[in-house]
């Protein structure tokens, strides 16, 4: 029996190449061109943060998933990359003295890999319950080092305060912080967000990602194909912990000050709720869900001060109805719903 | 113990001078009032003066917040009676954030704030942490906020340059280095037990006390220092391994909820017993005597950064009293900790119109009044409250719980208060704390 494995070399080159006339990529194009003017026509500072955030939990959430929606993992410590991509930033900047932003994101990206490589490789062995458990009390510990500031690099509780980083030598960051932000980081994290749609989407439509499908479909199946399954479920926590661990480090620039808060459970409570919000069972979904989620929290938190009730009610009614299409393919559904009443028509 | 009264009788020769400058101070504003008075000043915006509130409405600590509420409320009422700032521009709340949505969203509204231009100051915060994620940020879009309530002294230490940020609240250097005063005056202590929350308030003071202890040379030692989690509710644990190692001293700066289960569930395991002395620095006072009621024991001393007990000087200081009169008639009950961070917040900014007015001539920008909030006094329940900068430093204040008061609540106040003079337990300008500690000089009588 063959025991070779699907690689990524064999990604259908006219799959993709068809792929770019496809509408959607039209339509992505037109969404990037607007996105990235947006600041610029409106001058609005609020606006651009609020997209910034959004946009970086995005990533975080597109990340979380890959385990999520693509291998049917239930993690519950993905705070643990999203944190150690935030704390690698601020760490290299103030003990390495790293300021260039391409270097500080690629180590945050490899060191988020490394630590999804150690929870992968000690929680894959379980299944549902169990690994969310683990993978949580694995990240808590993460958690508690940097609350009690072990080594002296985190501050505790009080947390770290970052500058911002320079661009490829150009010390862009001693720009005042609007001037930064819309001139520049914005479109840096814009950049990084449609990149990383287009590396998952390539990805996921590889026989890697078919294969994570398939373990997620019929582990056992996939078992007696030859899969192994080990290997795949840790290779997706890999991938999966340097997106989040991509968002994080992104996302560490905006906020500027970083405490273990970005570390602890809730924080991965927030990346379940945003993809679960979205919709797991599609591909956009969590990007949908990372902006209704954030939206929702700033607009609950001006209407009410049950904001958390609110959230919680959101949450329910959504996962009640909609299950795992969530937000995005609940969309979709009704607008195939409408076209095929058009048609019928 | 004539040490300690040599010292006391010297305190009360400081409040005796601290009385002095407060009226001078009075008498200079109510000149610059004479002022405002006689002369149209230029530029006062129609609307009020609008404030955001920054203040934890949900979550544990949602208590100290609703003290800072309530306050916050009296005070723009009363200022607002008398015609607002300067007697001439109402305060309006125009509205309320609620820190338990964590400093993404409170970055955020800053720059919403910021951006649209319809807010003059952001106000309040009671997390240390947060304030040091907001403070900066609100600096970075030169958006006025007055802190009035975490004790991190690291928030002006890692900003220096901050310049859109003043804290009315003394730092947690004066409670911490004010017990090192207390234990500096005792007898008898040969041994102690710290209890802090874990987290960097718990740690901070932990640092401060064991660092001042060692600094001043008093022969005592931390024989353990217990660390239980923020919100604890089951301290059985550590009470039962304290009262086993009968230290002669419990230093704690557990605050709000926590000291008072701990003290609650201390009383019932015989805590209190098994110790000599106590001193509970977190912010601690009406509050948790109003809880613990006639269980408080006697032995402990109770403080912190500030005389913020209602009935510490509450007959010599008309102001004082007529905060707590009017705070008890409105809701019935004592002002605690957050009640009166936000007052020196209040005090603060009307002396900072005040001082930018008499200045300028004209209604200040944001930048010109959290300027003139810089190097200002005024008057508090401890004399003067005086701002080193953009920092307040506060005296410290203990006291030991008594039943012996004439305000009108049927549980324990305190008496036989200590007070700490500000310098004492305060680094001097443009000195770091942990330095300051590490050097700290004994006090001679």
């Amino acid at each position: 029996m063959s025991t070779r494995l699907p690689t990524f070399e064999d990604v259908q080159i006219k799959e993709v190449k068809g792929a770019i006339l496809d509408k959607r990529l039209l339509t992505g194009g037109v969404l990037f061109v607007a996105l990235a003017l947006y600041p610029g026509l409106t001058m609005n500072a609020y606006h651009t943060r609020l997209l910034a955030w959004i946009m970086c939990f995005a990533i975080a959430a597109l990340g979380f998933n890959v385990v999520l929606g693509y291998t049917g993992l239930l993690s519950f410590g993905h705070a643990a990359f999203f944190g150690t991509g935030m704390y690698t930033v601020v760490i290299a900047m103030q003990s390495a003295g790293i300021t260039d932003l391409i270097v500080l994101l690629v180590l945050a990206t490899l060191m988020a890999g490394v630590v999804g490589a150690i929870i992968g490789a000690l929680s894959v062995k379980t299944h549902e319950i169990y690994f969310a458990l683990l993978t949580l009390a694995l990240a808590q510990l993460l958690y508690v080092l940097a609350a009690r500031d072990v080594g002296g690099l985190t501050r505790g509780t009080d947390g770290i305060a970052l500058n911002r980083p320079d661009f490829l030598g150009i010390p862009i960051g001693d720009a005042p912080a609007h001037i930064y932000l819309m001139g520049f980081y914005y479109h840096v994290i814009l950049v990084c967000l449609f990149a990383t749609i287009i590396v998952l989407w390539i990805v996921l439509r590889s026989p890697f990602g078919l294969t994570l499908k398939m373990i997620r479909e019929n582990e056992m199946r996939a078992e007696m194909s030859g899969v192994p399954i080990l290997r795949y479920r840790l290779y997706s926590m890999i991938l999966s912990a340097m997106i989040v661990g991509l968002g994080g480090a992104l996302y560490a620039v905006v906020v500027g000050h970083i405490t273990p808060e970005y570390l602890d459970w809730t924080m991965s409570g927030e990346i379940v709720f945003m993809t679960l919000l979205g919709g797991i069972g599609t591909f956009l979904g969590p990007v949908i869900g990372a902006g209704g989620f954030i939206l929702l929290q700033e607009v609950a938190l001006n209407f009410t001060t049950y904001w958390h009730f609110t959230m919680g009610l959101v949450l329910f009614v959504v996962v009640l109805t909609l299950r795992e299409k969530g937000i995005w393919g609940g969309a979709k559904a009704l607008v195939d719903r409408v076209n095929d009443r058009r048609d019928d028509s | 113990m004539n040490e300690r009264n040599t010292r006391i009788s010297r305190r009360h020769f400081l409040k005796g001078s601290a009385a002095v400058t407060t009226l001078g101070s009075l008498a200079g504003c109510a000149l610059l009032q004479e002022d405002f008075g006689g002369e149209e000043i230029d530029g006062i915006p129609d609307e009020p003066f609008r404030i955001v509130q920054v203040l934890f409405e949900s979550g544990p600590p949602a208590f100290y917040g609703e003290e800072a509420m309530n306050a916050s409320d009296m005070l723009v009422d009363q200022i607002n009676e008398d015609g607002g700032l300067i007697g001439e521009r109402e305060i309006e709340v125009v509205d309320r954030l609620d820190e338990d949505a964590g400093p993404d969203s409170l970055i955020s509204d800053v720059q919403a704030m910021a951006q649209e231009g319809e807010v003059d100051m952001l106000m309040g915060i009671i997390s240390s942490a947060h304030s040091l994620a907001v403070a900066p940020a609100a600096d970075d879009q030169q958006f006025p906020f007055l802190v009035t309530m975490p004790g991190t002294y690291q928030l002006f230490e890692e900003n220096p340059d901050m310049e859109y940020v003043v804290r009315t609240a003394g730092t947690n250097a004066a409670g911490a280095v004010g017990a090192v005063r207390m234990v500096e005056q005792m007898d008898d202590i040969e041994t102690v037990v710290t209890v802090d929350p874990d987290y960097a308030w718990g740690h901070d003071h932990q640092e401060m006390f064991e660092a001042g202890l060692e600094a001043v040379g008093v022969d005592v030692e931390i024989i353990e220092s217990r660390y239980p989690e923020l919100g604890e509710t089951d301290y059985s644990a550590h009470v039962s391994a304290i009262a086993d190692q009968e230290p002669d001293l419990l230093f704690s700066s557990l605050w709000g909820g926590d000291i008072a289960t701990f003290v609650s569930q201390g009383v019932d395991g015989g805590l209190f017993e098994a110790v000599d002395e106590s001193l509970l620095i977190g912010d601690t006072g009406a509050p948790l005597l109003n809880s613990l009621g006639d269980a408080m024991p006697e032995n402990v001393w109770l403080g912190g950064r500030g005389g913020y007990q209602p009935n510490y000087r509450y007959d010599e200081d008309e102001s004082h009293r007529e905060f707590v009169d009017e705070y008890y008639e409105r809701y019935d009950q004592l002002p605690g900790w957050g009640a009166y961070h936000e007052w020196m917040g209040f005090q603060a900014l009307q002396e900072g119109v005040e001082s930018a007015v008499s200045i300028i001539g004209d209604w200040p920008t944001g930048e010109q009044l959290m300027a003139a909030m810089n190097n200002i006094a005024f008057e508090a329940p401890h004399g003067q409250h005086t701002m080193y900068g953009p920092q307040a430093v506060a005296p410290a204040v203990f006291g030991r719980p008594t039943d012996d008061h004439d305000l009108p609540v049927d549980h324990p106040l305190l008496g036989e208060f200590e007070f700490i003079e500000a310098t004492e337990v305060n680094p001097p300008q443009d000195v770091l704390t942990m330095d300051w500690v590490d050097e700290l000089e004994p006090v001679t009588g």
